[in-house]
């Protein structure tokens, strides 16, 4: 009985455990070459495939090291070690990236090598609770020399719960600190004060009140300063992350004297360190699960909602700015003005002109425009707006009767910052597009002059060629009647040179001019296709020839066959191409002569071995060389001319 | 260069003329020579290429006479028909072999014989031909046995071999070479031996001295006219020399009508 109870238990035992250990079937393990973004090495995890996806669970491992580069010159390597949890990072999770080069200070220690290094240790680690970071989390650049640490560069503590910093923090580099402190929701509060490791005192602090900054103050030996921040009570705040956008809405606020200040910020330089820190860490986990981790430090900033009009002027004034920088960047940086206004006064003037507008409107004008696209507009004062772009006024747009412009729009006295800055980029698209306009009508004419040249060059090299195809070589034995035809061809592409001469308007006098190259080139062919009529009469004589014994003069005689057809070629064929030229052939008309030759020779030559008797019937007495062209089936291209 | 090659052909004549005359000088004490009898010949040549190597000879001649009244075309003498097959060896050389039935009509205007007497004859010939330069010359050797009888109503027939050489040359006279539209002189001088049981002292039977003027029309028909001087002894007596003068007409043709397939191999023969 007792041993009836034990098996009892045990079965019961194996029923439970039974899915836990079908769970624990789905879980893989991969252990291989593993790339993220700029990190390759060797790594170990586990994970399960759910529905196409890799869910990463349990352990993970990712590190490299290479002992032969650490020797010869150095080794870049690392160590990522952590736990996941259904696909977020969760656990504790160590970070570890080195420069090290080794030294010349090696030991042999028992039974090994000590092999001292040189070079940087980033480090990072902390606990991580569903992606976000939990509890305290450090990081730290370290200086190494021959194994040990030297000098920490960068160093920053500070505490989490759910991914909300909390309580205090501390981040330092070589020369100062930053220390500072939060609400339980994670806002700025109260004195972040910086201190340097040359001063005593503190060099700078911010004040905060529940997110608000209140007052800047900076130390220095000989000066002390204060800058009030937001003290207007009456606005409207809305919490954001303290980060770049929010260090430009501060620079945006700040009066211009002060700007300096908060640019050169050392609670800035570190705030920003901090973030590229933790950026690179969350860039690695984001790539293997899902984690949102960042310092996420809380402040509160003045709110302007945009209403939908303000919101169409500014969507206006993004346009008008693009399609403006387009332009002025085009004028500005293309090749061609740049060495045409060396010599044109006029491209000259213009383009100061543009870069005067680029200057003077375009950027303030992109500046809105950024912040508008930053999403950022909304926590700017908008009354502020024009005086904080051009502190001289807006800068008035002169001289649009000149271009004939007429202006849609003008800047009126009761118009808000935000519509003046709309008829700004309106007006100043127009007027860059004029100049523009302007411009590339200059260069389009130095370049067609250009083609002009380039164009009569080719023109008249291909006439002498027709020149010289058209003059009589006595060493070849062509009958000069060709060649008479081919002077006619000749001044047929005289007579076009002059039509080309002409014309006045460039644009119609380059189409042409281009029409008669190719023209030209036509005629060449016809040309040379002339030449090679006698050598092809001469081969279809040859093919006609039939070799006759005569017994009674005990010879071999040549005796011409078929004679009607070689009598139509030489006879009407080849007088009526000739005349085809002789009358003037049209530059589109040349292949189709071309073609008409040739094919008929090839007919010829083909019919040699036909039966052609009826044919030869038909040719008697026949004198129509389209006839003739059409019994020897040749298709006829040329005629509608006829 | 033609001209002195007419010059050597004279010059042989000339020789031949003068040992015939030393010939005729034995019994009596010379020769007879009859007054010329005008004569007019119309010949047709055929030579019809019926395969590679053989063609048909067809020849047809109208012999005529003088008349009282009429010189050359008087009256009919001779009609001649003459065929065999030839062999065509190489381009310059070529065998015929054949027969020739020739119908005599009788000219003597007081005789009251027979009007008309055929003759045969079985004839073969071989002949050479020797390009030169542009000029062709020719060897012709021909020998018939032949058959003749006279008008006489029963007179019987008698053989005789003939043994006939002729020497012949073309010269082009507008080209230079032998093609369609060719013009051509042609000298020539033929031999004609006799001998046979009926031949007593007159083995000479004919010397021929043609001089012609020909027109090669196309490869296939060449037309020609020219005038022969010839002379010979009489049968019955051989001092006695009948001679004559003879127009002659040639028309020589040499269709072929064998398919265009087969005849094209065969042009060249083997030169």
């Amino acid at each position: 009985m007792r041993y009836k109870g034990l098996i009892l238990g045990c079965c019961l035992g194996m029923l439970l455990l039974l899915p836990l250990s079908l769970i624990g079937q789905s879980l893989k393990t991969y252990s291989g070459p593993l790339q993220l973004k700029k990190y390759k090495g060797e790594a170990n995890y586990s994970y399960s495939i759910v529905d196409k996806d890799t869910i990463l669970d349990g352990a993970f491992k990712f590190s490299r090291s290479n002992l032969k580069a650490l020797l010869d010159k150095e080794d870049v390597s690392f160590l990522i070690q952590g736990q996941f949890q259904n696909n977020y990072p969760n656990g504790n999770w160590s970070f570890r990236f080195n420069e090290f080069q080794s030294n010349d200070n090696n030991e042999v220690e028992d039974y090994r090598y000590v092999v001292n290094v040189d070079g940087i240790q980033k480090v990072a680690f902390g606990d991580i609770v569903q992606g976000r970071p939990n509890g305290t989390w450090t990081f730290k650049i370290q200086q190494i020399r021959d194994s040990e640490v030297k000098d920490v560069d960068f160093s920053s503590v500070i505490e989490f719960e759910n991914g909300i910093p909390q309580r205090s923090f501390r981040i330092e580099d070589d020369q100062q600190e930053l220390v500072g402190r939060f609400l339980r929701n994670g806002l700025a509060h109260d004195k972040w004060t910086l201190f340097s490791d040359r001063e005593l005192d503190e060099i700078e602090s911010w004040n905060f009140n529940e997110g608000v900054l209140q007052s800047i103050e900076l130390n220095s030996r000989s000066s002390s300063k204060r800058i009030e921040v937001y003290k207007n009570s009456q606005t409207q705040y809305k919490t954001i992350s303290l980060g770049e956008k929010y260090l430009e809405i501060l620079e945006f606020y700040l009066p211009e004297d002060n700007l300096r200040s908060i640019k050169e910020s050392g609670v800035r330089a570190l705030l920003s360190a901090n973030e590229a820190h933790y950026q690179n860490v969350d860039s690695i986990l984001s790539q293997l699960g899902s984690s949102s981790f960042s310092p996420e430090f809380k402040v509160m900033v003045p709110h302007y909602p945009l209403n939908s009009k303000e919101e169409s002027l500014m969507d206006s004034i993004v346009v008008y700015y693009k399609k403006s920088r387009t332009i002025s960047d085009f004028l500005i940086n293309d090749s061609q003005l740049s060495i045409r206004k060396l010599s044109d006064k006029d491209v000259r003037s213009l383009e100061e002109v543009v870069e005067a507008i680029s200057e003077e409107i375009l950027n303030p004008v992109g500046e809105v425009s950024g912040y508008y696209e930053n999403k950022i507009f909304r926590y700017l004062d908008r009354n502020n707006l024009i005086s904080k772009l051009w502190t001289n006024g807006v800068p008035q747009i002169e001289g649009f009767e000149k271009y004939d412009i007429s202006l849609k729009q003008h800047i009126t006295e009761g118009d808000t910052g935000l519509q003046v800055i709309k008829t700004l980029a309106e007006q100043t698209f127009y007027r860059l597009d004029a100049i523009q306009t302007i411009l590339k009508n200059k260069i389009d004419k130095q370049v067609k002059q250009q083609e002009a040249i380039a164009l009569e060059k080719e023109l008249i090299s291909r006439h002498n060629y027709l020149k010289e195809l058209s003059t009589p070589n006595p060493a070849d034995s062509i009958p000069e009647m060709f060649y008479n035809v081919l002077s006619q061809l000749k001044n047929n592409a005289e007579s076009k040179l002059e039509t080309y001469s002409g014309i006045k308007n460039i644009e119609k006098k380059l189409n042409y001019g281009q029409e008669l190259v190719d023209c030209f080139g036509d005629f060449r062919k016809v040309g040379e296709t002339v030449l090679n009529i006698p050598k092809q009469q001469k081969t279809i004589q040859e093919k006609y020839m039939d070799a006759v014994w005569n017994p009674f003069i005990a010879t071999v005689m040549d005796e011409m066959v078929k004679k009607r057809i070689v009598s139509s070629f030489d006879n009407i064929l080849v007088p009526y191409f000739l005349e085809q030229i002789e009358v003037g052939l049209a530059c589109d008309k040349t292949q189709d002569w071309i073609d008409t030759v040739n094919t008929t020779y090839q007919r010829i030559l083909v019919l040699r071995d036909e039966d052609t008797r009826k044919m030869e019937r038909k040719l008697k007495k026949e004198k129509d060389p389209l006839v003739i062209l059409q019994r020897f089936e040749v298709p006829i291209q040329t005629n509608e001319e006829q | 260069m033609i001209e002195k090659k007419c010059t050597y052909l004279f010059l042989i004549f000339f020789c031949l003329f003068s040992a015939l005359g030393v010939e005729a000088q034995d019994e009596p004490t010379e020769s007879k020579f009859k007054e010329p009898v005008t004569k007019l010949w119309v010949n047709t040549y055929g030579n019809i290429r019926i395969s590679k190597r053989l063609f048909w000879v067809a020849q047809t001649h109208f012999r005529f006479e003088e008349t009282e009244d009429t010189p050359f075309v008087g009256q009919i003498g001779q009609v001649y028909n003459r065929h065999a097959i030839g062999y065509i060896y190489s381009k310059y050389f070529n065998v015929s072999l054949g027969g020739v039935l020739r119908l005599n009509f009788n000219t003597d205007p007081e005789s009251v014989d027979r009007n008309l007497v055929p003759e045969w004859r079985i004839w073969h010939q071989y002949m050479f031909a020797m390009p030169l330069s542009s000029m062709m010359f020719y060897h012709r050797i021909r020998i018939e046995h032949r058959w003749t009888q006279g008008f006489a109503e029963d007179s019987e027939y008698i053989f005789r071999n003939r043994w006939r050489y002729m020497f012949k040359a073309k010269i082009p006279i507008n080209s230079d070479k032998f093609k369609p539209k060719t013009f051509y002189i042609s000298p020539e001088a033929e031999l004609i031996m006799q001998s046979g049981k009926a031949v007593v002292g007159s083995p000479m039977e004919d010397l021929r001295l043609h001089a012609s003027f020909g027109y090669i029309l196309n490869p296939r028909v060449t037309l020609a006219t020219g005038i022969m001087y010839s002379q010979g002894q009489t049968l019955s007596d051989g001092d006695v020399f009948k001679q004559n003068w003879t127009m002659r007409f040639h028309v020589y043709f040499s269709p072929d009508f064998r398919k265009v397939k087969n005849k094209l191999p065969a042009i060249h023969l083997d030169d």
